[in-house]
C-alpha cells in the first residue's frame, strides 16, 4: 500500500502565458498519488487544457512539475512522454495513420521496441479498450465512440503511469458514454481527466480540482465538492 | 462518415487480394510500362493486354462495370493530350473540321495514333484501377516503402489520405452550415456572382486554417507518443516465394508479349 499512495505527480507554481498574452495559468499547484483518478474541472478557458499539456512537456510555463521524481527537463523528455500518456480531445488528432495497427503501435515503435514487442503491445492494448481484431481497420470507418477507445489504446500500449484525458466523454451518445467510463474505471492506471461531464466525473473520480482563470480555487474530495452548489454555480459548473 | 469516391478499396478474398502488394505493384507497372513500349500498329498486343486485363479483373471478383467505370475516369486526359494527333500525323486525308476559315484535315494514321494512344492508356488505367480495388491504400504505401520511396514522402502521403477524410466531413460540414443560411426572399434578389465568390473564398480559407490548427494537434499528438523528428517503420515481412514466382512470371509474359511485336510474323 505504502508504494500506492507514493507521489507520482507533483505541479507546483506553474504559470504559463500564450504567446498572444493571455494568462493560462496562474500559479497552480497539484498533488496527485499513484493510482489516483482526479477530475480536473472549470468553466470553458478555465486553463484545464493548458495543464494537461504541461503533463508531459508539450507546453512549459514558469514553475515546476515533477512526473515519478523526474523534473520536465529536455533530457527528461522521453521518458516523461512515456510515463504520461496524454489522449487528446478529438480522437482525429490522435489517430493520424491509416490503420489501426500503425496508430496503436506508434508510441510503442518510437520506444524501440522490437517488431514482435510491438505487435503484442497492439494487442494487449486493444484488448484493453474492448476493441480486439481492429488492427486492420482505418480510423475513417470507425465511429466516434470507437475512434475515442482506440485512442486511449494508442497511449496504453505505452504502458504509461499517468493517464491524462482532455474531454473523453465529449459528443458521445450515453451509451458510448457509459462504456467509456466503465473501461476507465477498470483502467489501473493514475489518471486525471479534465472535463464539464459532472456524470463522468461523479462515477470515476474520488477527487475533483476546480480551476478558474488560470488557479485552483476547489481541491477536494468529489462527493464534497459535487454537493457545494455555490461552489459550482461559481464556476460555472452545475451539480451533476 | 465513409466517402465512397475516395475508398478505392473494395474487400475481397480472391487470389489477386491475397497476392502481395509489392508483387502487384510490380506487375502493375511492368503492364503499364509494356502497354507504353507496344510496337505502334500491334493490334494483336492491345488484345492480349486487354483480355488480360478483363480476365484479372473477373479472378478478382470485382464487378466488371465497376472496373470499366473507374477506367473510363481518366481517359478524358489522355483525350485531351492526344486530341491533336489526327490532324498533325501525315497520311490520307479522312475528313475535315472547319471552324470559319479554319480547316482541320484528318489523317487516316493520325486517327490510328490516337485510337492507339487511347488503347494505352485505358489499359494502363484498367490495370491500376484493379490494383487500387484489390489492396488497402496502408499496404500499398508499405509495398512503395519497401521499394524505395523515401520514408518522408510516405509519410506525406499517408497523412494525406487519412486526412482527405476528415477534411471532406469539414468542408461538407462548413458547406451545409452556408447552405441552412441561404435563405431567399421573394421579391430580392441573391447575391450576385462576385458575393458568391467571396462567399466560397471565405469557406475555403476557413478550410485551409482548421486544416494548418489541425496539423499543429496531430504533431502535438505524435511528440507526445515520442515522435523525435525521424519516421520509423516496422520491417515489412518477405513476400512468400509463391507470389515472387507469379510476379516473375508475369513480367517475363509481359517481355514475351512486347518482344513478340518485332518477331518477323508481325513484319518486325
Amino acid at each position: 500500500m505504502e508504494q500506492q499512495n507514493s507521489v507520482i505527480l507533483q505541479v507546483s507554481d506553474l504559470s504559463f502565458a500564450y504567446p498572444d498574452g493571455r494568462q493560462a495559468l496562474r500559479g497552480v499547484s497539484l498533488t496527485v498519488r499513484e493510482g489516483e483518478k482526479v477530475a480536473i474541472t472549470g468553466p470553458n478557458g478555465a486553463g484545464k487544457s493548458t495543464l494537461l499539456l504541461h503533463l508531459n512537456g508539450l507546453l512549459r510555463g514558469r514553475g515546476q512539475v515533477r512526473v515519478a521524481g523526474l523534473d520536465v527537463t529536455d533530457r527528461n523528455l522521453g521518458e516523461i512522454r512515456r510515463l504520461v500518456g496524454l489522449v487528446f480531445q478529438d480522437p482525429d488528432d490522435q489517430l493520424f495513420s491509416p490503420t489501426v495497427f500503425e496508430d496503436v503501435g506508434f508510441g510503442p515503435l518510437y520506444m524501440g521496441l522490437g517488431a514482435a514487442e510491438v505487435r503484442e503491445r497492439v494487442c494487449k492494448a486493444l484488448a484493453a479498450v474492448g476493441a480486439e481484431g481492429y488492427e486492420a481497420r482505418m480510423p475513417h470507418h470507425l465511429s466516434l465512440g470507437e475512434r475515442k477507445r482506440i485512442a486511449i489504446a494508442t497511449v496504453l500500449a505505452m504502458e504509461p503511469r499517468i493517464l491524462v484525458l482532455d474531454e473523453p466523454s465529449s459528443g458521445l451518445d450515453p451509451r458510448g458514454r457509459r462504456r467509456l467510463i466503465g473501461l476507465l474505471q477498470r483502467l489501473p492506471q493514475t489518471m486525471l481527466v479534465a472535463s464539464h461531464d459532472m456524470l463522468l466525473v461523479r462515477d470515476l473520480c474520488e477527487r475533483t480540482v476546480i480551476l478558474d482563470g488560470g488557479q485552483v480555487v476547489a481541491d477536494g474530495p468529489t462527493v464534497a465538492t459535487l454537493s457545494d452548489r455555490a461552489l459550482l454555480e461559481a464556476h460555472g459548473l452545475e451539480m451533476p | 462518415m465513409k466517402h465512397t469516391f475516395l475508398d478505392l478499396y473494395r474487400e475481397g478474398n480472391s487470389p489477386v487480394h491475397r497476392l502481395d502488394a509489392r508483387i502487384k505493384l510490380v506487375a502493375t507497372l511492368g503492364f503499364v510500362l509494356a502497354a507504353s513500349l507496344l510496337v505502334p500498329g500491334y493490334w494483336p498486343g492491345y488484345l492480349a493486354l486487354a483480355a488480360f486485363g478483363v480476365a484479372t479483373v473477373s479472378v478478382a471478383r470485382v464487378p466488371l462495370r465497376v472496373a470499366l467505370g473507374r477506367s473510363l475516369v481518366a481517359v478524358p486526359f489522355a483525350l485531351m493530350a492526344a486530341a491533336s494527333l489526327p490532324f498533325v500525323r501525315p497520311g490520307r486525308a479522312v475528313f475535315v473540321l472547319s471552324m470559319g476559315s479554319w480547316h482541320l484535315v484528318a489523317t487516316d494514321a493520325g486517327c490510328r495514333a490516337l485510337a492507339e494512344v487511347l488503347a494505352r492508356a485505358w489499359v494502363s488505367i484498367l490495370v491500376a484501377g484493379l490494383l487500387t480495388a484489390t489492396t488497402p491504400f496502408s499496404d500499398l504505401l508499405a509495398a512503395l516503402q519497401s521499394l524505395g520511396l523515401p520514408r518522408l514522402l510516405v509519410a506525406l502521403v499517408s497523412f494525406l489520405y487519412r486526412y482527405l477524410f476528415v477534411l471532406v466531413d469539414e468542408a461538407e460540414r462548413l458547406w451545409r452550415a452556408r447552405e441552412a443560411r441561404s435563405a431567399r426572399v421573394r421579391g430580392r434578389t441573391s447575391g450576385g456572382v462576385a458575393w458568391r465568390a467571396r462567399v466560397l473564398g471565405g469557406l475555403i480559407g476557413s478550410l485551409f486554417i482548421r486544416s494548418y490548427e489541425r496539423s499543429e494537434r496531430v504533431y502535438q499528438a505524435m511528440l507526445a507518443r515520442g515522435f523525435e523528428g525521424e519516421i520509423r517503420s516496422l520491417a515489412a515481412h518477405r513476400a512468400p516465394a509463391r507470389d515472387l514466382w507469379v510476379g516473375l512470371a508475369l513480367l517475363m509474359a509481359l517481355a514475351a508479349l512486347v518482344a513478340s511485336g518485332y518477331a518477323p510474323w508481325w513484319g518486325g
